[in-house]
């Protein structure tokens, strides 16, 4: 579903991502796995066109994207959570799920999945009028979910949707990404939370400043003594 | 030490040739125009210092020039104080203005210091000619044309000019100093990065405010010596918005924040005034101010650093 | 006497509102500190007075004209000023101040320095008690409103409008959704100009036009905004009404030329005592309930 190969990309004159290949099969769940200021959120912000890539190429279902706008990848179906939810503050919870719909492409729809995204969180609906500033920080990351949703995303990124979330809450979240893998949305799933998001991963791949390191099923690397000792502190 | 020689030999110089300049063109046409442009020289300069090296872009430095020429004329006019307290005079009266708008305004976030100082130059402007009995209101004031030292009133034209370079000199002086001393750092830091460098404890506040009462100290030193040249001062001269627009696109075409950028931007802008106006003043109003204007435009978006910046950085580039 | 000031406040707050609200808009989705708004104002009045001059169309029929035209200059005027986005913020702030001084002398030179008002259309004025309103004033506080509730209408309730408010709070986030953010800049400049076309073409029937009168403008539009709270649309609407109100008040007990200072004045003291603006967290639009529990 997703090739990238040999992808740099950094700030400035600073490089982040040295030669990155991935490969992220259609209707799986990945786990990109890497602590803090390892370049995760560099790598799939390169990935959704919010940072050109310098060297390497994008392609998304069989189709070259590395040089297309984040609009451009949007509309193909390849849609970000962005790391810190991103709501629109100001924006009522309903505006920012509309928000999600906003494309021409996906906007025929947008009653059917708006009606999706209440069903599957029953909490929006009853915060719909509610500024989604004020929502509670697992609200705020039902919401952002909800809202890439409703822009019928065939590949979702999730930029660390356990950022900052109770115990039960970040369960309860991965428990939500399963669910949307079963309708067919192919997954790619950035953690600190290392345990958790390889245990649901078919395959896993490990960043360090900038270079992926391991890579492999969930189960095998969550075996690997290395980054048990590394991520896992045993 | 050795490069601070170096410096301190071009620039005396540079000085002296300036001076020369006047003394063989002994003729009031020419120095009229030599005037001018030192005279925008030193307002570009003063601006400078808080414009491009503390990052406070004032566009109402008139306000300054205004109070500092009408402290030393209305001085004379009324009291008989002779100017050469007046002049000086004029540029501690800008400068508790700045330190009162500065006290206010300083830590306003950038275009918002910008929009505030226009806003008290305006308001300057309609007070002056609000209180006419002191000002003279539209119609302005004259200084008498009776030739003294006491008066500050010269008969030759390179006696203004030798005071307008001294002052440009004066200027100079101070801001090579800045710029080697603790302040001159701290600005330098201050601009670079500034949430850094109040992470780090450096008081930003201060050091700005130091520069907007310098800057204000010579501009309304400037105001003042301006008005004993003219001998003639009115609102819409000293107060208008539109000088310190002019003043700032000096420094902008030249090249901010550099000692000599200022003085690049009056030496190239200035005569092509005074050409333009004398050429097409009549006939196209504005047209001069158009084409500052046009240039300031095509500098900012075309060489961002301005004449002088850009030729400092392809120096740089080429000795690399 | 008050009440008839009061209403010639509010009539001209009613104008202010387009302009202060344009530029709300435009500093809330692109960030651009406009130092040039008011001067397209002064575009507005101009473009409303060729329009006179050439068809005889007063200002109350003519700003059907004066919105497409002053978008179209917004739409190129942009094309400049974008070249600052980004970069240092000095030039942003001169890029617009360049902007205003071409502005302003290009309208010297092509109209002359002279004041120029519009004949009225009608020889009588709307008559309440001892109240007297000018038809004219009346028709462009009423084209104003219109103008704003269709404003408030598209940005609150179409796509477009919300697409805007969302690059206004996020326009990375706002990326992530599809939203061609270089396209909703460019859109919202245009839109914030063309409303300040329109307000400079409805305001030639109070007061008189001449090249320079940007400056004045461009304050006003500021002191507005940042009474409203900076990129508050709704806020800035409020506003305009107070400085409206405050300007006819002024001009009479104090004298015309103070109806500046006495604004200005006030914007300083905003700007030092409460820059997040006198009406920001009001919204006008939608009731907002304000919980947070998990
Ligand atoms: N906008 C930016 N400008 C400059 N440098 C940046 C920017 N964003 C990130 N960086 C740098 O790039 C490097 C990688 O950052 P990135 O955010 O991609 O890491 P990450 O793996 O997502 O970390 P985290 O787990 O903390 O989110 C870091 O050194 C960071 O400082
Ligand atoms: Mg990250």
């Amino acid at each position: 579903m997703l090739k990238i190969r040999d992808i740099q990309s950094g700030y400035g004159e600073s490089k982040v991502l040295f030669d990155i290949s991935m490969t992220i099969p259609e209707g799986s769940i990945v786990s990109l796995v890497g602590s803090n200021a390892a370049g995760k959120t560099t790598l799939i912000n390169t990935i959704s066109g919010l940072n050109r890539a310098w060297a390497g190429s994008i392609e998304f279902m069989g189709e070259d994207i590395t040089l297309l706008s984040p609009a451009a990848r949007v509309e193909r179906g390849l849609v970000q959570t962005p790391e810190g939810r991103r709501l629109f503050p100001d924006l009522s919870v309903r505006e920012n799920l509309l928000m999600g719909s906003y494309l021409k492409s996906v906007r025929g729809s947008r009653e059917k999945n708006l009606k999706k995204a209440y069903e599957l969180f029953p909490r929006l609906y009853e915060r719909k009028d509610q500024q989604a500033g004020s929502l509670s920080g697992g609200e705020q990351q039902m919401c952002a979910i909800a809202r890439s949703l409703m822009s019928c995303p065939k590949l979702l990124i999730l930029d660390e949707p356990s950022l900052g979330l109770a115990p039960i809450l970040i369960s309860q979240v991965f428990e939500i990404i399963q669910d949307i893998q079963r309708e067919n949305v192919t997954i790619l799933l950035v953690e600190q939370n290392v345990q958790q998001a390889l245990s649901l991963a078919d395959k896993g791949y490990v960043l360090e400043s900038g270079h992926i390191t391991m890579e492999g099923t969930g189960e095998f690397l969550l075996h690997d003594d290395g980054l048990r000792r590394a991520y896992l502190g045993i | 030490m050795k490069l601070l020689h170096n410096q301190l030999f071009r620039w005396a110089i540079f000085f002296i040739v300036l001076l020369g300049a006047g003394f063989f063109a002994d003729n009031n046409y020419y120095l009229d125009i030599l005037i001018t442009i030192v005279f925008y020289a030193c307002m570009a300069s003063a601006w400078n210092i808080v414009g491009g090296y503390a990052g406070q872009v004032s566009v109402g430095h008139v306000a300054f020039l205004g109070l500092g020429a009408y402290t030393s004329t209305i001085l004379f006019l009324k009291l008989g104080v002779s100017p050469i307290i007046g002049i000086p005079l004029g540029g501690v009266v800008a400068m508790a203005l700045a330190l009162g708008i500065g006290f206010l305004t300083i830590r306003l976030h950038g275009p918002f210091f910008t929009l505030s100082t226009i806003a008290i130059a305006e308001i300057l402007l309609v007070l002056a000619i609000r209180f006419h009995g002191l000002t003279g209101g539209s119609e302005g004031l004259n200084i008498p044309y009776e030739p003294s030292v006491y008066n500050v009133v010269f008969k030759s034209y390179f006696v203004y000019y030798t005071l307008f370079v001294a002052l440009m000199a004066a200027i100079v002086a101070v801001i090579s100093y800045i710029n080697t001393s603790r302040t001159g750092y701290y600005l330098r830091a201050i601009r670079e990065d500034e949430t850094a460098s109040s992470s780090l404890g450096v008081d930003i506040l201060q050091f700005k405010l130091r520069a907007l009462l310098i800057s204000a100290f010579f501009t309304g030193v400037g105001g003042a010596l301006y008005a004993q040249y003219l001998l003639f001062i009115d609102p819409h001269t000293v107060f208008t918005v539109a000088f310190s627009t002019k003043v700032a696109a000096l420094s902008i075409v030249g090249g901010i924040g550099t000692v000599i950028g200022p003085i690049v931007g009056s030496f190239i802008l200035t005569p092509l005034e005074i050409f333009l106006r004398s050429q097409f003043g009549g006939t196209y109003q504005g047209l001069y101010l158009l084409i500052y204007g046009v240039i300031m435009l095509a500098v900012i978006v075309l060489i961002p650093k301005g004449i002088y910046g850009t030729f400092v950085d392809s120096k740089n580039r080429n000795r690399r | 006497m008050l009440l008839q000031l009061i209403i010639s406040g509010i009539l001209l707050g009613g104008v202010y509102a387009l302009t202060s609200m344009g530029l709300s808009l435009v500093f809330g989705v692109s960030k651009i500190i406009n130092f040039a708004h008011g001067d397209f104002v002064v575009i507005g009045m101009y473009s409303a007075l060729s329009i006179y001059y050439v068809t005889g169309l007063g200002p109350y029929i003519s700003w059907i004209l004066v919105i497409p035209i002053s978008f179209a200059i917004g739409w190129l005027a942009f094309q400049l000023i974008k070249k600052t986005i980004g970069g240092e913020e000095i030039n942003q702030i001169f890029i617009t101040i360049g902007l205003s001084m071409v502005i302003q002398n290009l309208l010297l030179m092509t109209f002359k320095s002279d004041y120029r008002t519009m004949k009225s259309s009608f020889s009588s004025s709307l008559e309440i008690g001892n109240i007297y309103i000018s038809y004219e004033s009346l028709l462009a506080f009423l084209i104003a409103v219109a103008v704003t509730i269709a404003f408030l209408w598209f940005l609150n309730r179409t796509d477009l409008g919300r697409a805007m408010r969302a690059v206004s709070q996020d326009k990375d986030a706002a990326s992530l959704m599809g939203v061609k953010v270089e396209l909703i800049n460019v859109l919202a400049f245009g839109l914030g100009i063309a409303m300040a076309g329109l307000a400079g073409g409805l305001l030639l029937t109070m007061y008189a036009a001449y090249p320079t009168a940007g400056g004045v403008y461009n304050l006003l539009a500021w002191v507005i905004v940042v009474l409203g709270g900076l990129g508050q649309v709704e806020g800035a609407l409020a506003a305009a009404f107070l400085i409206g109100i405050c300007e006819t008040l002024t001009g009479f007990y104090i004298g015309p030329d103070f109806r500046q200072v006495v604004y200005y004045l006030f914007f300083i003291a905003i700007l030092i005592i409460r820059p997040q603006g006198l009406f920001s967290g009001i919204r006008m639009h939608k009731k907002v309930k304000h919980e947070t529990t998990a």
